[in-house]
């Protein structure tokens, strides 16, 4: 008797100290995932350059421009995030914006279809699956920098497994996730905007697994700014 | 042996989800319930009568706060008596009728009689004048019953209270090449019997949701997210037909827009920094934005969706897949929007998976979401204070977007598979109403509160 009463105090000890010990385990396993994340891709020879240790709010939050007000993060340097690009001040069509709406940009044509291919996911990821390569990647990037008159909308689909709402802000991350590709390559990022949506606008109907796996996927729409 | 029946019992443990029978919904109810009689309503125009007489008994049915007393011969005798003779007559208190509602309509004036059998008093509105719009007859009869049931139950139902939603037509994905990809904002009344259209962007537009007072007013104030010019953006719009103008001065993808209950925020998520955000936007009391949006949580490479602040402003609720799965988080938004601190996060535990579209009750005691169990997409009620989860629909259809009616006592939802369309849940009563039919999605539907 007395030892379990010894036991169970000591437990409880040990549990009401370790509190804060279990917080950072927990921020630790949090990381852990987001790095697990990242390696997954990694096995598919993706080099995103995704996951990083931050040193600024303004690389967490991402640079605003004061067109927001941001969130105040202390102790930031804990933080394994991933890199975020910002969009672009301007957006398509807005008043006062010298790029137009999405209506003038149109799908990329023959000489250019198989450079702007469409990029497919595995189920709930926002990193390109497989198919597509690095050097696919790289070349769109050199493309871009090579006509910096020419922008792109990066147009992030889903398959229809997932919610409706959930799926339109999943589009987001994968039109994001292909951006910051790109921008890792080279591209500039004013070049590039991202368009979500969701489960909207699948490419083929049906419920099968390979139809899903075609809905999964990031399409992109060019606008060239020097043929107007 | 011993190892064995250990690894069995550790098996059981993690299997009995699977197994997890469907929960029955056992939400308190009242005492006793209010039994009400609506005598039918005749007269020489057969159409108008008929709508009374449909709208009057399905509002009180759909309310759910009554029983609605079935007619049999004796009481149908009874009502073609008038005046003293049918007031005063026993048989109301012998079946045990607590209210006894009268619609009387001559020519297109129509008045009512309410009846109170415990009371013996009778109450007669005054005259309402109908007319040969029956959208319009529709809309006035719903206030009328409305205000029926403030009469009865001190408190008005959702009968005139209206709802918004996304209509797409069925075939214009098909036609992708020549880029005809439409949907509109469509408003339909607590029943469904009426659809119209208050959007003519020729876009995709969808999550629309009411801003302001919109009381007993034909025309209000709505705000919708349009891909017009491209990105997603959050419009505002009214429904007098004026141009619709863009709110929320951010760049970027700007989705799932919810106004508070008080219309002094907007929640709504974002990728302007290049993250999947949630930003609430102030707004001024002429319903237009007030400075800059606030960023109000930062996914770390995840997913954010559906914010929906609590009434008292002091809470959002909203969907992260920062665990690696789509899962509903409570957080506590105080300190973040005076001192721009991070938000302390809790997350909502419940039995099912995929848990998305949260969204909380008017008196905030309550959170509606969908969320799957047994492979289908329900509606749930999470209690706060109980800190438990309750499945509301049952079903093979999946369901999503739940949204409350003021009261808090029903939601409307839309269903994704088989067909996609808005459904009106009543909580207590269990009692579904399917509101649109016919071809194409019908969906993100918002309660006019």
């Amino acid at each position: 008797m007395k030892k379990t009463i010894i036991l169970t105090c000591v437990s409880l000890l040990l549990c009401t100290s370790c509190t804060s010990t279990l917080t950072k385990l927990s921020n630790k396993a949090n990381n852990a995932f987001m790095v697990m994340r990242s390696k997954a891709n990694a096995l598919f020879d993706r080099d995103i350059d995704d996951q990083r240790l931050v040193v600024t709010s303004s690389e967490f939050f991402g640079a605003n421009e004061e067109e927001f007000i941001p969130l105040n993060e202390e102790e930031m340097n804990t933080k394994i995030v991933s890199r975020a690009i910002p969009q672009p001040a301007q957006t398509p069509g807005a008043e006062g914006s010298s790029v137009p709406a999405i209506a003038k940009f149109k799908k990329p044509g023959n000489s250019l279809s198989s450079l702007f291919k469409t990029i497919y996911f595995n189920t709930d990821q926002y990193t390109p699956n497989a198919a597509t390569s690095k050097m696919d990647m790289q070349k769109l990037a050199t493309y871009l920098k090579k006509h910096p008159s020419t922008y792109i909308f990066v147009e992030g689909h889903c398959d229809e497994r997932a919610s409706e709402s959930y799926n339109l802000a999943l589009g987001t991350k994968r039109a994001g996730a292909i951006r910051t590709i790109l921008v890792n390559y080279g591209a500039n990022p004013n070049q590039l905007y991202s368009i979500s949506y969701g489960k909207e606008r699948p490419a083929v109907a049906g419920k099968s697994k390979a139809v899903f796996a075609k809905n999964r996927r990031v399409e992109f729409k060019i606008y060239d700014g020097h043929n107007k | 042996m011993k190892n064995k029946k250990y690894l069995l019992l550790l098996l059981l443990l993690f299997k009995l989800p699977m197994f997890s029978q469907e929960i029955e919904v056992t939400l308190p109810t009242r005492d006793k319930e209010i039994s009400i009689y609506i005598t039918t309503c005749r007269a020489k125009d057969y159409n108008l009568s008929s709508l009374v007489n449909t709208i009057t008994g399905e509002d009180f049915l759909v309310d759910g706060r009554a029983v609605i007393v079935e007619k049999n011969e004796s009481l149908l005798t009874l009502e073609t008596k008038t005046g003293e003779d049918l007031y005063s007559d026993k048989l109301w208190k012998q079946n045990g009728i607590d209210y006894v509602i009268r619609p009387v309509l001559t020519q297109e004036t129509l008045t009512y009689d309410i009846f109170s059998v415990r009371k013996g008093t009778i109450k007669t509105l005054s005259a309402i004048e109908l007319n040969k719009d029956k959208d319009a007859n529709i809309f006035t009869l719903h206030k009328v019953s409305d205000f029926i049931m403030e009469e009865i139950f001190g408190e008005k139902g959702i009968a005139s209270k209206r709802i918004l939603y996304s209509y797409k037509p069925s075939g214009v994905e098909k036609d992708m090449s020549k880029e005809r990809w439409n949907a509109e904002i469509y408003e339909t009344d607590s029943l469904g019997y009426t659809n119209r259209r208050i959007t003519y962007d020729n876009s995709y537009s969808i999550s629309p949701e009411f801003i302001a007072n919109t009381e007993g007013k034909r025309d209000y104030e709505f705000i919708y997210v349009t891909y017009k010019i491209g990105q997603p953006q959050i419009y505002h719009g009214k429904k007098d037909g004026s141009r619709a103008v863009s709110l929320i001065k951010l760049r970027g993808n700007q989705l799932l827009p919810k106004p508070s209950s008080d219309g002094k925020y907007i929640s709504f998520v974002s990728d302007a920094s290049g993250r999947s955000d949630v930003f609430l936007q102030p707004m001024n009391k002429l319903h237009k934005a007030l400075g800059r949006p606030m960023q109000i949580y930062s996914g770390n490479g995840g997913t954010a969706a559906s914010p929906h602040l609590s009434p008292d402003n002091k809470h959002m609720v909203f969907v992260s897949d920062k665990s690696g799965h789509a899962k509903i988080y409570i957080a506590d938004i105080e300190e973040t929007i005076s001192a721009r601190k991070p938000p302390k996060l809790s997350r909502l535990k419940c039995p099912c998976t995929e848990c998305t579209a949260p969204c909380f009750s008017p008196d905030g005691t309550k959170i509606a979401f969908s969320g799957k169990i047994n492979g289908r997409r329900q509606i749930w009620l999470y209690d706060i204070s109980q800190k438990k989860a309750y499945q509301l629909t049952s079903g093979s259809e999946d369901k999503e977007n739940p949204c409350f009616g003021s009261g808090g006592r029903h939601i409307v939802y839309n269903t994704t598979f088989p067909s996609t369309d808005l459904y009106l849940l009543s909580i207590e009563k269990k009692h579904i109403r399917r509101l649109t039919k016919g071809s194409g999605d019908k969906h993100y539907p918002a309660f006019e509160k």
